[in-house]
């Protein structure tokens, strides 16, 4: 019931605007005719729950080739959807059973304010960062070790037959039995990949460039962004500092707001909205050895920053 | 169901960027009713309708990386269900589908005996179904699917501009036709 006046307030602010355009003593009769026509639409939208829901189920089963995108799959390039419904009718007259399962891939997504450990089926484990996403073929094991990720995970690979790769936003880490973090956030700006090892080597490359490889070894870290050849040349760092988020530290390096602030949103599943923009690329160095409530980090970076905050119903606004 | 804020609409839809089908359902759940009233003001077959709606929502996830990052998603969707609802139209021109043929051209005629301000409301719609085509559209999809201009403008594949100028031409419209009626209503209480 408290629907009605706040849609009114959005409307009067977003159409503030419009209505600025006509001359002030026609103005009001303008908005006249426009609250009065309010009543003059259809009726309101009407489906049941469990209409939108089997509509929800069906559109999934027209989708059906897992949680990624086609242009990363390796296989379905022009015409995804013709192509695995052809994979699927040969499936079908090969296996009759168990089609559905080989395609799909398994998708394992962590909720925002949580962290998670998964063991993959070659017994490699693998620890992720709140709100990350992380999938892998049916076939993983079989035919290929390859994982996509989205987000920030560290890995503990197993020795086994085919080679180990992190596929993240158009970059590739490719391993043998070894352990490293890897941090890929597809919202982050600038579209980074970092990969850090703690034990054994990694090969680190662009997808669409191997031959533009960098090998990192224990205590090394580089990373690539989208616009870059080639990774950084790899360099030593404070480990620690860099896998400080499995212990539940919040360790900012000289990073833009707007990225702090997404970390903070995972971190404490709060939505956090910057409203002002010219802010978000102003960097910021903070540690903090295990925070309790987003507070008292939010706090702090106001402070700093000559900013302000106030609750919203999910999170915090932040104000100049 | 409460309509979702376009900063929410703005998140589901980076996430569905990032391949999340969480956000994809939320989305889903919150502009399917929308939706389907919009398609079944060209279709009057639920189950056209229903399919169309889907084909928009399969298409949206299927070309996620092809999505322009400021692009509104609702405003790409709303033309989806345009686009193919008017090839529906089009193609199936035999059968008796029709663009909003059942609006009333003249509600007045029931509204007798009612209330001042619902007696205008019909004769509103009954003015607004008579606006010239183009106008007509922009200022349903700005009045009641509440769209902005820029997604009006995307769906109905002209500048932002002209959307705007279309709704304004239809405001005057409607206001000198309520005014007219005002008037005659005075000279005659009986005029209707």
């Amino acid at each position: 019931m408290n629907k009605v006046p706040r849609e009114k307030n959005e409307d009067a602010s977003s159409r503030g605007d419009f209505f600025a355009q006509f001359p002030p003593d026609d103005r009001n009769r303008m908005k006249e005719i426009w609250e009065l026509s309010a009543d003059a639409g259809p009726p309101a939208p009407h489906s049941s729950e469990q209409e939108v829901e089997s509509a929800l189920l069906e559109v999934h089963g027209r989708i059906r080739t897992g949680g990624r995108p086609l242009k990363r799959a390796g296989q379905g390039k022009k015409n995804g959807w013709t192509k695995v419904r052809w994979w699927l009718a040969a499936a079908v007259v090969l296996l009759v059973f168990g089609a559905g399962l080989l395609l799909k891939s398994q998708t394992i997504s962590v909720p925002r304010g949580e962290l998670a450990t998964v063991t993959l089926p070659d017994g490699s484990t693998v620890e992720l960062n709140s709100g990350s996403q992380l999938w892998y073929s049916r076939l993983f094991g079989y035919t290929n070790r390859t994982v996509h990720l989205d987000g920030e995970a560290f890995f503990e690979v197993k020795e086994g037959g085919s080679p180990f790769i992190v596929s993240t936003q158009q970059s590739v880490v490719r391993v043998t039995g070894t352990q490293f973090n890897i941090r890929s956030w597809s919202l982050e700006p600038s579209r980074t990949t970092e990969v850090t090892v703690t034990e054994g080597r990694v090969r680190f490359y662009p997808e669409d460039l191997p031959e533009h490889s960098v090998m990192l070894r224990e205590g090394e870290f580089s990373s690539w962004s989208e616009n870059m050849k080639q990774p950084l040349a790899p360099r030593s760092v404070s480990v620690d500092n860099r896998l400080g988020w499995r212990k539940q530290k919040l360790m900012f390096n000289e990073q833009p707001l707007v990225v702090i602030f997404q970390e903070l949103e995972r971190r404490f599943d709060v939505d956090i909205e910057l409203t002002a923009p010219h802010m978000a690329g102003e960097t910021l160095s903070a540690f903090y050895a295990r925070p309790k409530h987003v507070e008292t980090v939010l706090k702090d970076i106001c402070r700093v920053k000559g900013l302000r905050y106030s609750r919203t119903a999910n999170g915090y606004r932040v104000y100049k | 169901m409460d309509k979702p804020s376009k900063k929410q609409i703005r998140i589901w839809g980076e996430r569905i960027l990032a391949s999340d089908r969480k956000a994809f359902n939320s989305l889903f759940r919150s502009l399917y009713p929308r939706l389907i009233r919009y398609a079944g003001s060209y279709n009057r077959n639920r189950a056209v309708a229903r399919d169309i709606v889907q084909d928009a929502f399969v298409a949206l996830w299927e070309k996620r990386d092809q999505l322009e990052p400021d692009r509104s998603i609702t405003g790409y969707l709303y033309s989806i269900v345009r686009n193919k609802s008017l090839n529906y139209i089009r193609d199936h021109s035999r059968e008796a589908v029709g663009l909003l043929e059942d609006r009333p051209l003249k509600a007045a005629e029931e509204s007798e005996g009612r209330h001042e301000k619902e007696r205008l409301v019909a004769l509103l719609k009954g003015w607004i179904s008579q606006l010239p085509d183009r106008q007509r559209e922009a200022f349903e999809l700005s009045r009641f699917e509440g769209l902005e201009h820029d997604e009006i403008a995307e769906v109905m594949e002209v500048s932002p501009n002209t959307v705007n100028n279309h709704i304004v031409a239809a405001l005057k419209t409607l206001r000198d036709q309520c005014d007219t009626y005002k008037m005659k209503q005075m000279e005659d209480p009986r005029y209707e």
